[in-house]
């Protein structure tokens, strides 16, 4: 069903959501995309991937309590539900049975940088 | 809290924001966004933190941050379709669309041109870094009862105000004189300014090469990259040593910094700056005197400390008036007083002898009343042009209508088309502004060098924004309110009696030829008035006359001497200075009230060379003693406008404390153009070491030879000056070209009225004929002629423009004759009643012309088939 589907983005944010538990909220995720992957992704991007994300009952969220340093706004701060710990077990899982099944053959020889 | 108010990122982005995302979710992206933007303050600089903060925020523009997602993007698609539908109608109605889109380019075009004219005026030294700090002492002078403001101020005001009072931070002496600077070979006369140290840090004009501070070295001068370009164009100019000439004494200066270019806004500027100090040496001034007489007084700039300390600063102003005032008991001053700088140029044309002047205004709100008129000609077109048009989407309406449209709705159809037109037309007026009609102003009017640059001036976009936007409503308001209202059911049964009858485009129509009048009349007056100029008599005889000024005496006489031995020449005089080019004014006393009158300082021969006529009196004797200096010959205005006593050679004159009788008085003659009124001139004799022109009168049709013998004999004798020769006969060229500039701005106007009006009558006539395309089929079924329908379909337009015309004939007249009294006084009297009636004659062409092509459709038109669609 393609509202269950994870996105590869999705992934990535549903990550590092376990990552940062349980500060995990908007531009914190940003940042800690940027600083492991080293894409460049913009705010409204990861809101727009954190809303389906809920949408599909990945995450929950609850808002935090006010700070300073913005104003007194408050943060959404997310964590992972059971489905989505599901969600991201069976990508884990048939990510490694494929890697595993991949012959020894087709991986020789490529090396990063290596000539043919 | 508080570290967050002071990093406030870009506040319309974040009201943006609260626009269009979903209100629950705004307080975390704000959030989010906010302490985004705190962080990127820490690192970057502020614009490129901010350019990042909007770049986050548009990225919010996603579906699920949205407000009421479908709405919107309904309407969305709406706007895409009015936005479509415009275009197909710009398509379809091809010779409505260019019309309405030439109109509005065209006038938005001059408009942007005249703003950018207005905009220059006002911005007029206003880059100056602190501006609004900067203020020019000039002093108020009891002048026989009223007050007149004069330029300039005691050497010492300008020292004292800084040594004595606080607020003033900086203060700078400046002034201007003529002198010849030569460098190798390069020589020329030049105008040099003296000034304090201070000038170069109060004033930004930033040096390319060397440092502001050299100023301070007494013989430092430093030059405008123009000059530097002129006098060394190979070289670098840093260290030469130029010569400057005066009265044959030379003085070394030696470069030490030029000047970065001048911003076009500049009203006044240097080509060589000096010490201030050197003026004592060279001219001989006390630098420390009190005296307000004008070889002894300067411009006084002073920087305060704060715009306001100007509150402060002016009640201190009066002691030093109390001090002037003991020294020059006859010089009485009411008040000195600080003048902005921003608005000194602006003002300059009220003040006696001002340092900074800007252009005539009147001519500027002339241009401002024109462009605004012609604006709203091109909206009348425009709506008249619209509704008329609007029959044949009348069907259209209707339809919109049945199935469900909203008045509302039709309304913001027609006012998006109309966007869509408007934008058209802005962006091609825009383009046909700034690369057509600016740089034909700038060809026009030499030297004006008016440029634009769109994006380092961001007024420019704003003003075309601005009326982008309001020729949009204002020309579509009236169309889209009044085609929205026809009811559906009238439409489709086809007894919509379109524009009913049409009163309010009458009454544009009626205007518009009006407005039309106004110009035709005006280019034909500007043209007039040019043949009238080069018609007059100048009050001495112009032709065959070679001026040359001269430095010193030993070139006066040289060339005396050399003219004495050319056949070529027949005779010559000298003078201080000459008619039609340079004058002083000298203040006089006449039984105790006080004038100022231009004084012409001449040779004996000097009105005979000329040519001026002596029509009471008698000419200068030179074997008379007493006519060295005791006699004055006097011109027809001064004896009609001071002298009223019944005989004025026997009342004596007294001129800076000497006395003077009247022995002569000569014919009028011109000195600055042919409409200021001709002031009082006297003319009194000089020694020949005052004499700064030879005047040379040639053979009839000799002055080209001649002047090229004088100019070689020149050369041989004094290399080291220039030789600046004129004929007299040019000397109005400069009055000339500017009237003869203004002249063709004229007709270009009238040309633009005359097509525009065309298009309105064009519009109005074809909307009329649509009307009564039956009425006219079955007159002719019936057995109308030819002039029947000629004389129907012209009857109420020819009332019409009558109306216009006999409105318009006296109240333009009464308009140019209070407008040409402030610039071109007594011009009126001159032109008579021709550019009236030719005026009347051209736009009954016009009328006739356009008239008779749609005459000429009805006449040719099968009756049948308008009868058979029935």
């Amino acid at each position: 069903m393609k509202g269950t589907q994870l996105g590869e983005f999705e992934e990535l944010v549903l990550l590092i959501i376990g990552v940062l538990y349980p500060n995990a909220y908007g531009l914190q995720i940003r940042i800690e995309i940027m600083e492991q992957t080293g894409r460049k992704v913009a705010i409204g991007a990861v809101h727009s991937a954190l809303s389906r994300l809920q949408d599909k009952g990945f995450v929950k969220s609850a808002l935090a309590e006010a700070t300073h340093e913005r104003g007194g706004r408050r943060k959404r701060l997310f964590q992972i539900t059971a489905a989505g710990k599901d969600a991201m077990e069976k990508n884990h899982e048939l990510r490694n049975s494929l890697w595993n099944k991949i012959p020894d053959m087709a991986l020789k020889g490529l090396s990063y940088g290596g000539s043919v | 809290m508080a570290d967050q108010s002071e990093i406030a990122p870009p506040k319309l982005a974040d009201r943006l924001l609260g626009w269009f995302c979903k209100d629950e979710l705004l307080e975390e992206i704000k959030g989010d966004l906010h302490e985004f933007y705190g962080m990127e303050r820490t690192e970057k600089s502020a614009w490129k933190a901010n350019w990042s903060y909007w770049y986050h925020m548009l990225h919010f523009l996603r579906p699920f941050a949205l407000k009421n997602k479908t709405q919107k993007q309904t309407s969305i698609a709406m706007y895409r379709s009015y936005i479509k539908t415009g275009f197909r109608n710009l398509k379809r109605q091809k010779l409505a669309s260019f019309i309405n889109v030439f109109g509005l380019a065209t006038t938005i075009a001059i408009s942007l041109v005249v703003y950018v004219l207005i905009d220059r005026q006002f911005s007029l030294d206003a880059f100056h870094a602190d501006a609004d700090q900067i203020f020019a002492v000039q002093s108020r002078i009891d002048w026989n009862g009223t007050e007149e403001t004069w330029g300039r101020t005691p050497l010492q005001l300008g020292p004292s105000l800084k040594a004595e009072i606080p607020q003033v931070e900086e203060m700078t002496r400046v002034t201007r004189k003529l002198a010849t600077v030569r460098f190798e070979d390069n020589v020329f006369n030049e105008v040099l300014t003296y000034a304090d140290p201070s000038y170069l840090s109060i004033f930004s004009f930033p040096l390319i090469q060397g440092q502001a501070e050299s100023l301070k070295g007494k013989k430092n001068i430093i030059l405008s990259k123009a000059s530097a370009e002129k006098y060394f164009p190979a070289d670098d100019p840093i260290g030469k040593d130029l010569k400057i000439l005066i009265d044959g004494k030379a003085f070394l200066f030696s470069v030490t910094g030029v000047a970065d270019g001048f911003p076009e806004t500049a009203s006044f500027t240097f080509d060589f700056l000096l010490p201030f100090e050197n003026l004592k040496e060279m001219y001989n001034i006390d630098l420390q005197g009190w005296k307000n007489i004008k070889t002894q007084s300067v411009f006084t700039f002073v920087k305060l400390d704060q715009v306001s300390s100007n509150q402060q600063v002016s009640p201190r102003l009066a002691s030093y008036r109390d001090v002037v005032n003991d020294i020059n008991p006859d010089w009485q001053i009411r008040q000195f007083g600080l003048y902005p700088l921003p608005s000194l140029a602006r003002n300059g044309q009220y003040v006696r002898e001002p340092y900074a002047s800007g252009s005539t205004p009147e001519i500027l709100i002339m241009f401002a009343i024109i462009s605004l008129l012609l604006l709203a000609s091109a909206c009348f077109n425009y709506v008249n042009i619209s509704v008329s048009m609007a029959q044949k989407r009348l069907s259209e309406i209707a339809i919109r209508k049945v199935v469900g449209g909203q008045r509302k709705q039709l309304i913001t159809q027609f006012l998006t088309e109309n966007f869509v037109l408007c934008f058209v037309a802005t962006i091609l007026g825009a383009l046909v502004g700034i690369y057509a009609f600016l740089p034909g102003i700038n060809v026009l009017f030499s030297g004006s060098g008016y440029t634009i640059n769109i994006f380092q001036d961001p007024a420019i976009p704003g003003f075309l924004i601005i009326l982008f936007v309001a020729l949009s409503l204002i020309s579509g308001a009236y169309p889209a309110f009044y085609i929205s209202a026809f009811k559906p059911v009238a439409i489709l049964k086809g007894k919509q009696n379109l524009a009913g009858k049409n009163r309010l485009g009458k009454v544009f129509l009626t205007m518009q030829f009006f407005l039309t009048f106004v110009a035709i009349v005006s280019g034909l007056l500007f043209t007039d008035l040019n043949e009238f100029q080069e018609e007059q008599d100048w009050g001495y005889q112009a032709s065959d006359l070679l001026v040359v000024p001269v430095e010193d005496p030993a070139q006066y006489q040289a060339l005396k001497l050399f003219a004495t031995q050319s056949p070529g020449i027949i005779n010559t005089a000298g003078s201080g200075s000459q008619i039609g080019r340079s004058f002083v004014e000298s203040a006089i006393k006449i039984t105790d009230e006080k004038y100022t009158v231009r004084t012409f300082n001449i040779s004996p021969d000097y009105l005979d060379v000329m040519n001026v006529r002596v029509i009471e009196g008698r000419d200068f004797d030179e074997n008379l003693s007493s006519d060295q200096n005791k006699s004055l010959i006097v011109n027809k205005a001064f004896l009609n406008q001071i002298s009223d006593s019944e005989n004025p050679f026997d009342q004596p004159v007294d001129i800076e404390g000497e006395t003077f009788n009247i022995v002569g008085v000569t014919e009028n003659f011109h000195f600055d153009d042919f409409f200021s009124p001709i002031t009082p001139a006297i003319f009194r004799l000089v020694p020949e070491e005052r004499y700064n022109y030879i005047s040379m009168r040639t053979t009839p049709g000799g002055l080209n030879d001649t002047e090229a013998l004088v100019k070689a004999e020149w050369t041989k004798q004094f290399p080291d000056s220039p030789y600046a020769g004129f004929f007299q006969e040019e000397v109005f060229d400069n009055f000339f070209n500017s009237t003869g500039s203004l002249k063709a701005v004229m007709n270009f106007v009238a040309m633009v009225a005359i097509i525009l009006s065309a298009m309105g009558l064009f519009g109005l006539v074809s909307l009329f004929i649509i009307k009564k395309l039956k009425e006219y089929s079955i007159r002719k079924v019936l057995g109308a002629n030819g002039t029947h329908i000629v004389k129907l379909v012209s009857k109420q337009f020819i009332i019409l423009m009558s109306i216009a015309m006999l409105v318009a004939a006296p109240l333009s007249y009464m308009i140019f004759d209070t407008l040409f009294a402030q610039v071109f006084p007594g011009s009126m009297d001159t032109v008579g009643i021709s550019p009236f009636l030719l005026t009347t004659l051209i736009l009954l062409a016009v009328i006739f012309v356009t008239i008779s092509s749609h005459i000429i459709q009805v006449l040719r038109m099968n009756p049948v088939k308008n009868l058979r669609l029935e």
